[in-house]
């Protein structure tokens, strides 16, 4: 750590916000399975994830992922992360996704685990609505 | 000055590059001038020669004659000096009035003083940044000791008018400090004329090294300040220590270059700033924070709406070509510590949070200008098009 900084990290995630490649607004679908919403007020961030599958057991992959996000730039890197973990698992693998699968690739500083949870939340909120929407198919390229 | 292949510097008001010529005064006097200059010997007076040649050209640049001179490792501690020294040498009743939108080496100098039972009172700024004549004359009393306030903004460049509150200042007889650590060398100082008792100088905002400064201390009528630094009684025992000639030489040399070219340069910031912000002023939802006639030529702040602050600060000094440009805070805005200069000025906290501020230098010119401007409307669009509310 430089001295000068106060607990200023290596930002491994800093490529991912400067060029996120699971945006939504770079998607052609033009109807996902599952949007889910999340905010923190107290980080002035949101984030909604979509998801786009064929079905809704646990064994089904899911064929696309994408985000939009309003905050600091770990939040934007958390999200664009955790859409390309998301494509082509499986529903029961999204469940399993956990703060500590960000914190291990990305190498979060403890302060930016809230963005790694707000991600997750609004994750929460896609499978939730995908589970509610199963029966119409996505349109995709 | 491009700071590299792929990166514009606009920070100025940060850290000005060394101005030509300041580095070879420098590195002579550090090898051909080594001896104390406090020493009574021939070396020691040769090193004292170097000390007084700063003290002039300085002092030129103030109008303030070269004995007034107290040399310090910057305005940060300058400022503590006159705040601090002038509030002990005052005793326990001192009052000082000052404004909400200092720099925090005064506002944490003034909390500081507070803790230790001075009584503070802070006015407030209007929407462009400017304090009220009728709110300072009204808080300044009979048992005022000192008023404190900044020449120039180091977020946004609206310039107070130094003239003006040296007079009130004067006809109430009350001392006036003045932080010109982002004044000097761009707007004209008299401390003469402007009744100016205490004014806090650095030489990095100038092109003179980092880790040198100055305080002015006005001899007559005098001002009364109690030591800052303790020891062997150098500098008529406020601030003791041994002088670093050479980096008080670059100040002075640096000096010297500004008198030279300050003018002319000053004008040739300000139409840049203009071409920077004709570019950028397009922008849905940007908002320019200070009145053009009313900030120093090299600053241009800017608030936009729809982006989070962090993420601009981040894509804007990251990103390609890397604009090393400075926001006010790069803190959640939500959190209630995005800018306090510009909430001050009426800004939301959102706005004040997703602000940047465009300091123009020697090195800066419009290719430098229309790259970035070009830069901040693309992050812009880009942080637009991954939001929700895209």
């Amino acid at each position: 750590m430089n001295v000068l900084d106060d607990g200023h990290t290596a930002r491994r995630w800093l490529p991912r916000f400067l060029s996120p490649r699971h945006a939504v607004v770079n998607y052609a679908i033009m109807r996902w399975q599952g949007i889910g919403d999340a905010d923190t007020p107290g980080a002035d961030a949101e984030c909604r994830l979509h998801i786009a599958c064929d079905g809704l057991c646990e064994q089904v992959p899911i064929a696309a992922a994408a985000f939009a996000a309003f905050g600091p730039p770990v939040v934007i890197a958390c999200a664009d992360w955790a859409c390309e973990w998301l494509e082509q698992r499986t529903i029961g693998d999204a469940h399993g996704l956990s703060v500590a699968h960000f914190e291990q690739a990305l190498a979060l500083a403890p302060s930016e685990r809230y963005a790694a949870l707000l991600v997750l939340d609004a994750l929460a909120g896609a499978l939730e609505n995908s589970r509610l929407d199963q029966d119409r198919p996505y349109l995709g390229s | 000055m491009s700071a590299g292949a792929d990166s514009i510097y606009l920070d100025h008001a940060a850290t000005a590059p060394l101005a030509p010529g300041v580095a070879d005064v420098m590195q002579r006097v550090l090898v051909d001038t080594p001896a104390n200059p406090a020493s009574a010997h021939g070396p020691g007076r040769a090193a004292a020669t170097e000390v007084d040649t700063a003290a002039q050209a300085l002092g030129g640049l103030i109008n303030a004659p070269p004995g007034s001179l107290v040399w310090t490792s910057g305005a940060t501690e300058s400022i503590n000096l006159a705040l601090k020294g002038g509030a002990e040498f005052a005793g326990c009743g001192a009052h000082i009035v000052s404004v909400a939108t200092e720099h925090r080496a005064t506002l944490d100098a003034l909390a500081w003083l507070e803790k230790q039972g001075a009584c503070i009172t802070r006015l407030g700024v209007d929407g462009d940044g400017r304090i009220d004549m009728d709110a300072l004359s009204d808080a300044v009393d009979a048992d005022t000791t000192l008023v404190s306030v900044m020449h120039v903004n180091n977020e946004t460049g609206v310039v107070q008018d130094i003239a003006a509150i040296g007079a009130l200042c004067a006809e109430r007889g009350v001392a006036l400090h003045v932080d010109a650590a982002q004044s000097l060398g761009r707007l004209t100082i008299d401390v003469g004329a402007m009744n100016i008792a205490l004014l806090s100088v650095s030489a990095h905002k100038i092109g003179g090294p980092k880790g040198v400064g100055a305080l002015y201390v006005r001899q007559r009528p005098r001002v009364g300040l109690a030591p800052g630094i303790h020891g062997g009684g150098q500098q008529k025992g406020l601030r003791s220590g041994t002088l670093a000639t050479h980096q008080i030489a670059g100040f002075g040399a640096a000096a010297r270059h500004v008198v030279a070219h300050r003018d002319a340069e000053q004008q040739r910031l300000a139409a840049l700033r203009e071409r920077l912000w004709q570019r950028i002023g397009a922008t849905d939802g940007a908002l320019r924070n200070g009145a053009s006639d009313s900030v120093a030529a090299p600053f241009l702040s800017v608030s936009v709406s729809g982006v989070h602050g962090d993420a601009l600060l981040t894509g804007l000094t990251e990103g390609e070509p890397a604009l090393a440009v400075a926001s006010g805070a790069a803190c959640s805005a939500a959190k209630g510590q995005s800018s306090y200069v510009l909430r001050a000025m009426g800004r939301s906290p959102r706005e004040a949070g997703a602000s940047i501020r465009f300091s123009l230098g020697a090195g800066n010119d419009a290719d430098d200008v229309d790259r970035a401007a070009e830069r901040f409307v693309a992050e812009v669009a880009r942080l637009r098009a991954l939001s929700p509310a895209a």
